[in-house]
């Protein structure tokens, strides 16, 4: 079968089809009906590794932020709000698995493309979570047999390069953990007025805060049989429940070693001959040069 | 003839990826419409009324209250696309009703996610009026599409009051061939086209489906709202994920062509509580319609590269 490519006038041929109205059908196993939010060059990628889009599939939570234990907040500590994080954990988990279903439903193989509005948009006490992804399949006729679907979040460059590598997605994983950070007892801030110094306690709490995300997205990904997660981010967001409430979300996509041996993934070195030689700029060195 | 100077608002790559399958800019063309939407009479009173009538009914059977098969049986007598959408929640307190002495009766009723038939149709009609003039401006300019439209959406989010919509995009032609009865409209940029008539392809329309949907809360969804402790809102969250989904499935009627796949679909939505009862979630969903000319071949496998660059 010679390429459309090498076709001698193909937007001729495309006008042509177009004014005449009969477009090309091909075998009757291949259904048309599909929808997909990727972009030309995600679909092709994803389809020189043998997937095609299928459906847009959404996935949406909203929670209500109750007020109980806002007002018992202890004002001088630091510490997690747990009943926090398992709701805001749970609506993003549920947002994704909304997806999941909608996308076994149409027999997919999984979901690249994951978009989950991870911060939210809150009015009034409600949090909105929405995801959004394309559920891909396989080209070619139905395998037999329900496999588990996937989701993921990276793009469809970002698939391609992943199967070509001999690894497979199996999940989006998001931890999160929501913090309370108190004041400073007056003693401390009296001692520390005038004086440069670290605010140790608040220091180590922001790292306790982001590791127990982190942690949890690693439980998460362990629960799925992952062998890591890539494309990790950790969102920070403030004002959560108070001022003093502060949430971390870490988010990524889990990925397992396939069976499959890797295809040549071994990259050209390429040199761009218009490429623009750069001095290495130090910022300090102008910002403080005073002549 | 090819015109000396044209306006596009494609970058040069854009241009130049055009002239590889042979087409060239022939200018800007717009589409406008502006339409207005009536907000629907008394629908917060008659939200309230619905209250005590799902008070009193329960869930009836599975009977829809009045107002919305009254919005309905009208929708249906002027041949709407597709069925109006609704949804219903039932009471699913585990205390029967009006068994527990001091239980008000009024406390137990069934909830109602149901599409709005007016507004996201007449937003939808309006963006086709808007597709309508653009392509006809192309037309007048001899070109045989439109590439890389821009949608510029103005008014309230929840489509109540005037919507504005403006489409702008880039009219291509191909040397001297006769121009289309109707020429394409596509959301693509110049490269996307380009590589996707070189794969088989060609964009045939620009479709939108917009939708609004109201949440009538029911008696369950209100004591999550009420309640101290912090609650997954079920009923909400659905109303997100279904008024995405209508309004796919109504970009889906706005093309003649059955089984046509959609590509760079985008949506986007909103919501918001418009009375102590009802909560309104309103989404459009637009994409490019594209069909095969030639038989649709794999494209060759890229290339990996590492770009040899000082970072």
């Amino acid at each position: 079968m010679s390429h459309p490519a090498e076709a001698v006038d193909p937007a001729g041929a495309a006008l042509t089809a177009l004014r005449s109205g009969a477009y090309f059908s091909g075998p009757a196993e291949n259904s048309t009906d599909t929808t997909s939010g990727l972009t030309i060059d995600e679909q092709i990628a994803i389809a020189q590794v043998g997937y095609e889009p299928q459906d847009v599939v959404n996935g949406a939570a909203v929670v209500r932020l109750g007020i109980n234990g806002k007002n018992t907040l202890h004002p001088f500590s630091n510490y997690e709000v747990v009943q926090l994080s398992r709701t805001m954990g749970f609506a993003r988990q549920h947002a994704v698995s909304q997806m999941e279903k909608q996308c076994a439903e149409i027999e997919a193989a999984g979901v690249i493309g994951v978009h989950l509005d991870l911060a939210g948009t809150e009015e009034g006490d409600l949090v909105t979570f929405v995801a959004s992804g394309t559920a891909v399949r396989p080209i070619g006729p139905k395998a037999e047999g329900g496999a588990s679907v996937f989701t993921s979040s990276l793009s469809g460059q970002d698939f391609h390069l992943l199967l070509r590598s001999g690894c497979v997605p199996i999940g989006f994983v998001v931890g999160t953990s929501v913090f309370h950070f108190g004041w400073r007892s007056f003693g401390k801030w009296a001692s520390s007025q005038g004086r440069c110094t670290e605010l140790s306690s608040l220091t180590s709490s922001l790292y306790a805060a982001r590791e127990l995300a982190i942690e949890r997205l690693r439980r998460q990904a362990l629960h799925l049989g992952a062998d890591g997660v890539i494309d990790v981010s950790v969102l920070e967001r403030a004002d959560v429940w108070s001022s003093h409430v502060i949430e971390f979300v870490a988010y990524g996509t889990a990925i397992t070693l396939g069976e499959k041996t890797a295809l040549s993934a071994v990259p050209d070195i390429l040199v761009l001959l218009n490429d623009r030689a750069t001095t290495p700029t130090s910022t300090r060195s102008s910002t403080f040069a005073r002549e | 003839m090819r015109p000396s100077r044209s306006s596009v608002h494609a970058t040069a790559a854009s241009v130049r990826a055009l002239g590889t399958v042979g087409f060239h800019p022939v200018g800007v063309v717009i589409g406008n419409s502006t339409t207005h939407i009536p907000r629907p009479v008394a629908l917060k009173l008659q939200g309230r009324l619905s209250t005590l009538w799902r008070s009193s009914m329960g869930d009836a059977g599975g009977a829809l209250p009045p107002v919305i098969e009254r919005m309905y049986a009208q929708a249906t007598g002027q041949d709407h696309a597709i069925d109006p959408y609704v949804a219903t929640y039932p009471c699913a307190h585990p205390v029967t009703r009006g068994l527990v002495p001091g239980q008000r009766l009024t406390e137990h009723y069934p909830g109602y996610n149901w599409e709005l038939p007016g507004p996201g149709r007449a937003l939808t009609q309006g963006f086709e009026h808007a597709l309508t003039r653009l392509a006809d401006r192309a037309t007048a300019r001899g070109a045989h599409g439109v590439i890389d439209i821009r949608m510029e959406v103005v008014g309230d989010e929840l489509f109540r009051g005037t919507m504005d919509i403006t489409l702008t995009g880039t009219a291509v032609a191909y040397g001297t061939e006769l121009p289309l009865p109707r020429p394409f409209t596509a959301g693509l940029s110049g490269q996307a086209f380009s590589k996707m008539v070189q794969t088989g392809m060609i964009p045939v329309k620009f479709c939108l489906g917009a939708a609004v949907l109201s949440s009538w809360i029911g008696c369950q969804t209100r004591t999550q709202l009420e309640s101290g402790y912090s609650f997954s809102v079920e009923q909400i969250g659905d109303a997100l994920v279904q008024v995405r989904d209508v309004a796919t499935a109504l970009m889906w009627k706005q093309t003649d062509l059955s089984d046509a796949p959609f590509v760079e679909v985008t949506l986007h939505h909103a919501h918001a509580r418009t009375s102590k009862t009802e909560f309104r979630t309103s989404a459009w969903s637009a994409g490019t319609v594209v069909q095969p000319f030639a038989p649709t071949a794999s494209p060759p496998m890229s290339r990996l590269v590492v770009p040899m660059r000082q970072q």
